[in-house]
């Protein structure tokens, strides 16, 4: 009966609880849509991690993050020399072909001075692999060679130099799927450059720690960063993206808010006499007080619904379109985004609907039978 | 069952000027008795209901049912109390408009045990003339509604029932027939207190109470 009061109280005055359905809706909308770009985000550092040999990270005085190769080639060299593990020299460049962009990728050089292999993880799907660093061969990840037409045989430029395309790789991974990898020294003769992006380091089992003390006493004036802290301050820039965007989608639900409360304390207000009858038929002010809170949560509740639904489709979508033009997947919705959006809706439901529920439950049974 | 005593109940409204509503009443209620409270408007009818109903509470005095003080108890209390042991008929019969008519009479079991009898419900409607119990209050009759308000006081089986102007909103024949039905409770061993300003119809009550400013002056 309580269910049936609930229920049918919300069908009775369908068209005010459809707009704040209809509210909460977008709101929720909003907030799964704005949060599912974190979460993509997310995923892209948990893929690069896994398929980036990355254990200890040297890059640039003073930075932690850089998109410019600053580091001296020499630098390779003096970490290998004393012997800590195995060194990579990683340059990596944006790639971008045409204007306006029909594909954005990266250029990966590859070390072959090394023995550690820097990007673990990617599989040969047409063609062959890099064999030799004397010849200006390519292979391209399979979204970027999709976007852009290519294939095994076909000839791309590279700074000064024209790569041909010996294979097409697939890691599963964004940055690997849209990458071109050539030889590192090719690569940094065709570009003019003889700096750096990083140095990775892969010490011995169980001496990670030791190593990371030597490099820091060593090269003091050095960035070293372990994968873990690379991780961690990546996820702190999503997390600080992720509260831009709550940010910006909380003033829809603030609106909805302020919404669902003017509907709750109209319909509480029109509803007086009905409280007030079931108050003198022996209703307790509690019952009266979650009767309201269950309508408003009712109502949140389906509010989410409609917007999850809505804001999963908007995600979906915007997936497809950013995969198809750049081969970016950064856009997840996760079930935590789910629970948290589904958490906020029905806070708002109950921040909108106590006052007027606690309005209900102060009134005067007597001024609400009409005396 | 119990009786229903009032002892000096006294209520006023307003601050400053106040009016009193109802002054000094005293009075036992007996079970298998049915009471009419007659008076012009503003007598106090409608307050006295309230006091002896636990829905106020008097400024002084008290309304005692058995050994149980109505007015030492809070709200709550008194709430879960009138739901077990009384209910209320009023003259507008205060329905639920989005609930039909057998939801309308579940609702006062519902308030008093948690659940709701679908079988007993619909057997009250029907020994009342209510034959489909499944319509929205506005598609009956104003005496069939006031049929069905009583139907939802007497399915908790209460020991008082209390009826404010239950015939207000009536024609002379429905009237009638409500008042036949309210006082024939009575009969069932149940107090019966009815506030009305029809004195013909009172008159079919055991006992007809008169109150003038909100004093009693007469029996």
């Amino acid at each position: 009966m309580f269910f049936r009061l609930t229920f049918s109280s919300i069908r009775h005055y369908a068209f005010r609880f459809s707009l704040a359905v209809l509210g909460l809706a977008i709101s929720v909308a909003s907030l799964v849509y704005f949060l599912s770009f974190g979460e993509g985000a997310r995923r892209l550092i948990r893929r690069s991690v896994e398929d980036f040999n990355l254990q200890l990270l040297v890059l640039p005085p003073a930075q932690s993050l850089t998109v410019q190769p600053l580091l001296p080639r020499s630098l390779a060299d003096s970490i290998r020399s004393l012997g800590v593990g195995k060194v990579y020299s990683i340059l990596r460049l944006p790639y971008t072909a045409g204007f306006p962009p029909r594909a954005m990728g990266v250029v990966f050089g590859r070390d072959f001075s090394s023995s550690l292999r820097f990007i673990s993880r990617y599989e040969v799907v047409r063609g062959r692999d890099l064999r030799d660093s004397t010849v200006r061969e390519a292979v391209v990840g399979e979204a970027l060679a999709k976007a852009l037409g290519w294939d095994v045989g076909d000839t791309l430029t590279v700074g000064t130099g024209r790569y041909i395309v010996v294979g097409v790789v697939k890691a599963g991974s964004p940055m690997v799927d849209n990458a071109v990898i050539v030889p590192l020294n090719l690569l940094m003769e065709d570009m003019g450059t003889d700096r750096l992006l990083a140095v990775a380091v892969a010490p011995p089992p169980g001496k990670t720690e030791e190593v990371l003390s030597l490099l820091k006493r060593e090269f003091p004036g050095y960035t070293i960063q372990t994968s873990e802290e690379l991780v961690k301050l990546a996820k702190s820039f999503v997390a600080l993206g992720d509260a831009i965007r709550f940010g910006l989608s909380s003033i829809a639900l603030f609106v909805t808010a302020v919404l669902l409360f003017a509907i709750m304390a109209i319909t509480v207000q029109e509803r007086r006499w009905e409280f007030a009858v079931l108050r003198a038929l022996g209703a307790t002010r509690w019952f009266i007080f979650r009767l309201i809170l269950a309508q408003a949560l009712t109502v949140s509740f389906v509010g989410w619904l409609f917007g999850a639904s809505l804001g999963w489709g908007l995600a979906e979508v915007t997936s497809r379109v950013m995969v198809e033009k750049f081969g970016l997947d950064l856009v997840e919705v996760s079930p935590s985004i789910l629970i948290l959006a589904l958490l906020v809706s029905l806070g708002v439901g109950l921040v909108g609907s106590l006052f007027p529920a606690l309005s209900a439950v102060r009134m005067d049974v007597r001024e609400g039978l009409g005396r | 069952m119990s009786r229903l005593v009032a002892e000096s109940l006294r209520k006023t409204y307003g601050r400053k000027a106040k009016t009193v509503a109802v002054d000094g009443f005293s009075y036992t209620f007996e079970p298998g008795r049915s009471y009419a409270i007659v008076g012009p408007s503003g007598s106090g009818k409608t307050t006295l209901l309230y006091l002896l109903s636990g829905i106020e509470v008097p400024d002084s005095g008290k309304v005692l049912y058995g050994d149980t003080d109505l007015t030492a108890m809070g709200e709550d209390a008194r709430s879960r109390f009138r739901a077990r042991y009384f209910s209320f008929v009023f003259q507008q019969f205060h329905l639920i408009p989005y609930l039909n008519a057998y939801e309308n009479v579940s609702v006062g079991l519902y308030l008093k045990t948690g659940k709701t009898d679908h079988g007993r419900a619909v057997s009250l409607l029907r020994s009342l003339g209510i034959e489909d119990p499944n319509r929205k209050p506005y598609e009956y009759s104003g005496g069939e509604q006031q049929r069905i308000a009583i139907a939802r006081a007497l399915i908790t089986e209460p020991r008082v029932i209390f009826a404010d102007e239950p015939t207000g909103n009536l024609d002379s024949k429905n009237s009638e027939m409500i008042f036949r039905i309210l006082t024939g409770l009575a009969s069932e061993g149940r107090t019966v207190i009815i506030a009305t300003h029809d004195l013909a119809l009172a008159e079919m009550c055991d006992v007809v109470l008169r109150l003038r400013d909100g004093k009693l002056v007469g029996s």
